[in-house]
């Protein structure tokens, strides 16, 4: 009877655990690039529909290398090395298959209106001076706004934004504004107790792929979370921002909104604006209304900046509700970083004299506090 | 081109003997195959029956120039049936030269890219540590084997291996991936209890990484005989049992040439 020698299987754990993570980053990668797709759908087949048409319109031609600029309003956010030497790859192996897409300049160059990475491996890494290429002219119709569904929302008042927005996230994760808002302030909440908030706002030039591996190394483990953070990522916005400057925008009153959309109201002011609900005011809706739409008038026809708006609207709530006591900031911010420290468990990296003096002044606090 | 390399953490598991196989093998039906040998101890050399190379005709004249001009150097081993880069002993300097070179790990890639080679196959040998030269191997390869002999260092030299290929390939940003094609138990002796034991819990293992495992390549005394006259054992000794040991691995990667062989066409 040969003796039984110890399993092998122990020492292959950490290679398990690499495997392992190594396709759970593939398969939210597989996501990403399906996200991007769905991003728009019509894009890849409108491209191969027009290179098909130029091709047979004005045919292929050879263009210098040097000639061809890129795009400054290139729909991709990022264009990594990787993807650069995996083109030129296929391009060693395969040679150009796609003529890429120009648009004549008057200048005499050209500027790229599809393929920037192929042109990228073909200059800078394989030294081509010449790439196959077809010609179309500066477009400003259905390619041109396929494009620019790409581009962020650069033109857009913040509440067509933030509706802009919530379509495609609801579109990417079947979120109705309303859930989204709960998920998001969630899991904003959870990063910013843990601080991880500003690697978050980083994210936003980065890669896609970066994007998923980041947002798997901060943990975020729900999947629907996960989707939603990457579905505004993927936009180029900042989900904090998100949260703070354009979901708001969605519960406007009628009267702000309509301010906002037609009359050039800006996102700041509308926020500022919004305050003057009933409840606060504590009065009905009618009176809030009127209130709301002379002060908005007020800021539209005098072009108040932020502060002066906010000072405005702290007048007409002080007509309201008068407060009885001045509040004051140095309160205000010691409630706040007692808030921070408690959060963030940071007394447990004080040292013990820091705690003493610490536990002295807040007894002392608690005294003047309990006195009558 | 389809690029393989053999990689083991581990000294003497049976790297060149399968490279040398494998390369022999997959000739033999009619594809043309190279076979680099980046290990500076150039054990290939006694392989394939070839006298050691001078180090300006040698790879790490290859990876040490600045100034490549496509002088791959190779020599026809076994009347020509397959071509081989031979190492030298300076190729352990130009390693450690190469880590503080720019786009050191790249180096075999870069090369390959501006001067590929004419050939269907190749094959890359590496040397036992996991270091620069096994980079360069990684990053120039689309598939990967992995021959162990089993006992406890050459497995734990395995395992060590598989969690490095996926790291280094990460942090080389290799796109796509080389893939692990399959693990390889080496020098197999079926009288061994160990051997036996381990060939049996091996295949659950490699599941859970997604790897296949190969059948054994048994241990032979004429593995040793065949390497001193320079030959693969089917020139050696044709119709020895232990040629068939190839033969899976073999019919593998011939239908993966032939798979790329047809992309291309189309």
């Amino acid at each position: 009877m040969p003796r039984k020698f110890p399993e092998i299987a122990d020492q292959f754990k950490s290679a398990v655990q690499t495997h392992s993570q190594q396709k759970e980053i593939d398969t939210l990668r597989a996501e990403v690039e399906q996200l991007r797709a769905k991003h728009s759908p019509n894009l890849e087949t409108e491209l191969a529909r027009l290179r098909e048409q130029l091709t047979s319109q004005t045919g292929e031609m050879e263009v210098e290398t040097d000639l061809i600029d890129p795009n400054p309003s290139q729909p991709r956010q990022t264009i990594t090395d990787a993807e650069i030497q995996k083109k030129v790859r296929f391009l060693t192996q395969q040679g150009q298959t796609v003529p890429i897409i120009l648009i004549p300049q008057e200048n005499g160059r050209y500027l790229i209106f599809d393929g920037e990475v192929r042109w990228r491996a073909a200059k800078f890494k394989l030294g081509w001076e010449k790439i196959k290429a077809v010609l179309v002219p500066m477009p400003d119709d259905l390619h041109r706004s396929a494009l620019e569904t790409f581009l962020g929302f650069e033109d857009l008042n913040p509440l067509d934004k933030a509706e802009a927005v919530f379509r495609q996230v609801k579109q990417d994760t079947e979120l109705d504004p309303a859930k989204a808002f709960t998920l998001l302030n969630t899991c904003l909440r959870a990063m910013e107790r843990s601080g991880q908030i500003k690697e978050l706002g980083k994210l936003v030039d980065a890669s896609s792929e970066a994007q998923a591996a980041k947002l798997q190394s901060l943990e975020v483990t729900d999947d629907l979370a996960l989707k939603l953070l990457l579905s505004i990522l993927h936009m180029g916005l900042n989900p904090a921002s998100v949260k703070t400057q354009l979901l708001p925008m969605l519960s406007l009153a009628d009267d702000l909104k309509e301010a906002v959309r037609k009359r050039g109201l800006k996102g700041a002011h509308a926020l500022i604006l919004a305050t003057l609900s009933a409840k606060v005011l504590k009065t009905n809706e009618k009176i809030a209304a009127k209130e709301r739409i002379k002060a908005t008038q007020m800021v539209l026809s005098q072009d108040l900046t932020v502060a002066k708006t906010r000072e405005l609207v702290t007048d007409i709530k002080a007509k309201y509700a008068p407060s009885t006591a001045i509040e004051s900031k140095k309160i205000t911010s010691l409630i706040k970083t007692l808030g921070v420290v408690i959060a963030r468990e940071e007394l447990q990296f004080a040292s013990p004299e820091q705690l003493v003096e610490l536990r002295q002044k807040l007894t002392e606090a608690l005294e003047v506090l309990n006195k009558p | 081109m389809l690029t393989i390399s053999i990689l083991a953490n581990a000294g003497g598991v049976g790297k060149s003997t399968l490279a040398i196989h494998l390369a022999y093998a997959v000739s033999r039906l009619g594809f043309s195959v190279a076979l680099l040998d980046l290990d500076p101890q150039h054990s290939l050399d006694r392989f394939c029956g070839l006298p050691p190379a001078e180090a300006e005709h040698s790879m790490s004249q290859i990876l040490g120039t600045k100034n490549f001009k496509g002088e791959w150097n190779l020599k026809p081993a076994w009347d020509g049936q397959v071509l081989v880069g031979q190492s030298h002993i300076d190729l352990a300097q130009v390693s450690s030269d190469l880590a503080t070179r720019r786009r050191g790990s790249y180096t075999l890639r870069d090369r390959l890219q501006s001067h590929p080679i004419a050939c269907d196959l190749l094959v890359l040998d590496c040397p036992a540590t996991l270091g620069m030269l096994c980079e360069n191997a990684l990053g120039a390869s689309d598939l990967v084997l992995v021959p162990v002999q089993l006992e406890p260092k050459s497995i734990g030299g395995a395992a060590d291996l598989v969690a490095w290929c996926i790291t280094a390939s990460n942090e080389l940003q290799l796109e796509p991936r080389p893939k692990i094609q399959g693990i390889v138990p080496s020098i197999y002796n079926k009288d061994a209890a160990i051997h036996r034991q381990y060939l049996e819990q091996l295949p659950e293992i490699a599941a859970q990484l997604d790897i296949q495992v190969y059948p054994p390549i048994r241990y032979s005394k004429e593995f040793v005989n065949t390497s001193a006259y320079g030959l693969p054992l089917y020139k050696y000794r044709p119709g020895h049992p232990a040629c068939d040991d190839f033969e899976a691995i073999t019919r593998d990667l011939v239908t993966i040439l032939k798979k790329t062989h047809a992309q291309k066409v189309s």
